[in-house]
């Protein structure tokens, strides 16, 4: 009885394993898939290899931030600009600039008016031209402090104030940047909006720097309407460099929305610029200030002197001359002599 | 002298998200603020593979490179700390990090999105090993308590390694040895500027 | 009647007021924590000392290693 039993349990068992081992060739071949993990599985060089430069390894996360998705951002490219190569481009404009400066004062000295001061007075520049400008001028000036102070603070200041000390001054510089910003961008949409149609450029221009501006040498004075050629190198640098920062500026202070490299092509390019425009911002308040008789008035009071207005902007003295209405020439008219 | 690394088997990592969870729970960090996280790669398709992802405290680090306070410091350990104090929440590192470490407790612009907040490897901060001061700013300081981080330590399939970088590789070589498979040391090149030979 | 109205109104009982003397002593006491605060703060670790290593392979690190090589 027990050995029919057994008899009948091995032959089950046979024919169990017998039709298992039938069926198994067409499972075993779908198998790789799913039994041998190393067939498809993710490996971390090929994925690395696989991307482009400035892209990221990234997959899903169940946190709600988008950037957790994001895993590995390789390349150190940024950080070795930012650390090294920033730095340096931005001692050699603003040191250059300076240098420059200094050279072009021992060399031309103050560009003085040749005809001497003239009794009359012309309004260059009224209240809303001097408010816009001086409201570029100013928040870009603070920009341009606190935010070197992110570039050279550690280097230059840190040492002497002490790292506590610099940290508190840094973390004020920073605030003060991120507002300041936005009076910057309202000064830079009024510059353009107030000074755009007297900037476009034209043919004398082109004469105007084949003449060298006039600064070259003593008593050439190119012709030039209400802005001359340098002028409106400044205004469509302002202008166009100032948009660039603003819409930088906007991207690293709402940096939440873009992946990593997008935020360090931001830091770059408003890194970079920031120190052009500080280059060049530096010649436009030396030619304003030191470095040319009777400009500063231009911003100052507003009314220029009649002959430095001849003399730089002889185009549009005759406009403002053939004006009808009220005149914006004053003061008591050269006496004879 | 022991240098301290994470290393992320990915082959083992079923995405449970009890590293991220005992992270938050052990510093008691701020809603918003994940120190850790898991990212699934491959998510749904043959090959999927979960990373469970955090500072990985570099060889020479990003982030303390292009810090304009230099706030950060690497301790003996080869723990990339950062002190708050000094801080100004201005999102250099975090444009750096490769990998999105840097967290910052509020949402807002930079001009007021508060003092940067990573892990530490439960390693504590510039306070004292220990105080109350150190707890609020960094969380809990396990390393000087003899104990090695929470996330690695709980890990319930010994997916998430932390430790001597010498011994964890090892402990790693092993496995892919035994097992006949293994994705890689995730971040290693990028962090360690080396990887695994496996 | 308004005249007893008004000298109701003196009659304040005065000590309603105390909540905001409670007021000054907490922002006052809130003022010396951070006092404290501060003076927590500079003693805090010095350069050399947050920077020593604290990794120790104690017998719970062993462990931790042990069961990790199943």
């Amino acid at each position: 009885m027990a050995s029919t039993f057994s008899k009948v349990l091995l032959a089950g068992l046979t024919a169990f394993f017998l039709s298992v081992s039938l069926l198994a060739p067409p499972a075993a071949a779908q198998a790789p898939a799913s039994v041998n993990p190393t067939a498809q599985s993710v490996k971390e060089q090929q994925l690395l290899d696989a991307l482009k430069p400035g892209q990221a390894l990234s997959g899903r996360a169940s946190i709600p931030n988008k950037n957790a998705a994001t895993l590995i951002q390789p390349g150190r490219d940024w950080r070795a600009y930012n650390q090294e190569t920033l730095p340096r481009l931005a001692a050699i404009a603003v040191l250059g600039a300076l240098a420059a400066l200094v050279l072009f004062y021992l060399l031309r000295g103050k560009i003085m008016i040749d005809a001497g001061r003239s009794t009359m007075r012309i309004l260059r520049f009224g209240a809303i031209d001097r408010f816009v400008h001086w409201l570029t001028a100013t928040s870009f000036l603070t920009l341009a402090l606190t935010g070197a102070n992110v570039t050279f603070g550690k280097t230059l200041l840190a040492p002497i104030m002490g790292a506590e000390a610099f940290a508190a001054w840094a973390g004020f510089a920073k605030l003060i940047h991120n507002y300041v910003g936005f009076a910057f961008m309202a000064g830079v949409a009024l510059t353009f909006l107030i000074w755009v149609k007297d900037n476009i450029p034209n043919m004398i221009d082109v004469k105007w720097f084949a003449a060298g501006g006039g600064l070259l040498s003593k008593g050439s004075h190119p012709p030039a309407k209400r802005f001359n050629g340098g002028q409106k190198i400044v205004f469509w640098s302002v202008v166009l460099g100032g948009a660039f920062m603003s819409i930088s500026g906007w991207h690293l202070l709402f940096p939440t929305n873009e992946g990593l490299a997008e935020v360090q092509w931001h830091a770059t390019i408003h890194g970079t610029l920031a120190f052009v425009m500080l280059a060049l911002i530096l010649a436009h308040i030396y030619i304003g200030s030191v470095g040319m008789e009777g400009a500063f008035d231009a911003m100052g009071s507003g009314e220029v002197d009649l002959n430095w207005a001849k003399e730089h902007h002889s185009l549009w003295v005759k406009e403002e001359q053939a004006r009808k209405g009220t005149s914006r020439i004053s003061g008591a008219a050269q006496p004879a002599e | 002298m022991a240098r301290m690394k994470f290393l992320c088997d990915a082959d083992r990592c079923i995405e449970c998200n009890a590293c991220v969870t005992a992270c938050k729970n052990e510093h008691e960090v701020p809603w918003g603020i994940n120190r850790r996280r898991v990212v699934t790669i491959n998510d749904g398709k043959p090959g999927e593979r979960s990373v469970s992802m955090a500072c990985m405290h570099c060889t020479d680090a990003p982030c303390a490179s292009v810090c304009p306070v230099n706030c950060f410091y690497t301790t003996a350990d080869a723990v990339v700390l950062h002190s708050k104090d000094l801080c100004i929440g201005c999102g250099y590192c975090f444009y750096a990090c490769p990998f999105g470490a840097p967290q910052y407790p509020k949402t807002a612009n930079f001009g007021s999105r508060g003092k940067m907040d990573k892990c530490t490897y439960c390693a504590g901060g510039p306070e004292v090993d220990g105080s109350q001061a150190e707890l609020d700013k960094y969380g809990r300081n396990r390393l000087a308590e003899g104990k090695l981080p929470l996330c690695a330590e709980m890990c319930s399939t010994k997916a998430l390694l932390a430790g001597d970088g010498d011994i964890i590789a090892q402990i790693y070589s092993q496995r892919v040895a035994k097992r006949g498979y293994g994705s890689g040391a995730w971040g290693w090149k990028v962090a360690y500027k080396e990887t695994i030979s496996l | 009647m308004s005249t007893t109205k008004d000298e109701k109104r003196e009659t304040v009982d005065p000590a309603r007021r105390n909540f905001l003397r409670a007021g000054l002593v907490g922002a006052s006491a809130a003022a010396v924590g951070t006092g404290a605060g501060v003076a927590q703060a500079q003693a805090s670790e010095s350069d050399s000392e947050k920077k020593k290593a604290r990794y120790k392979e104690t017998d719970h690190v062993k462990k931790y290693y042990a069961t990790n090589r199943y």
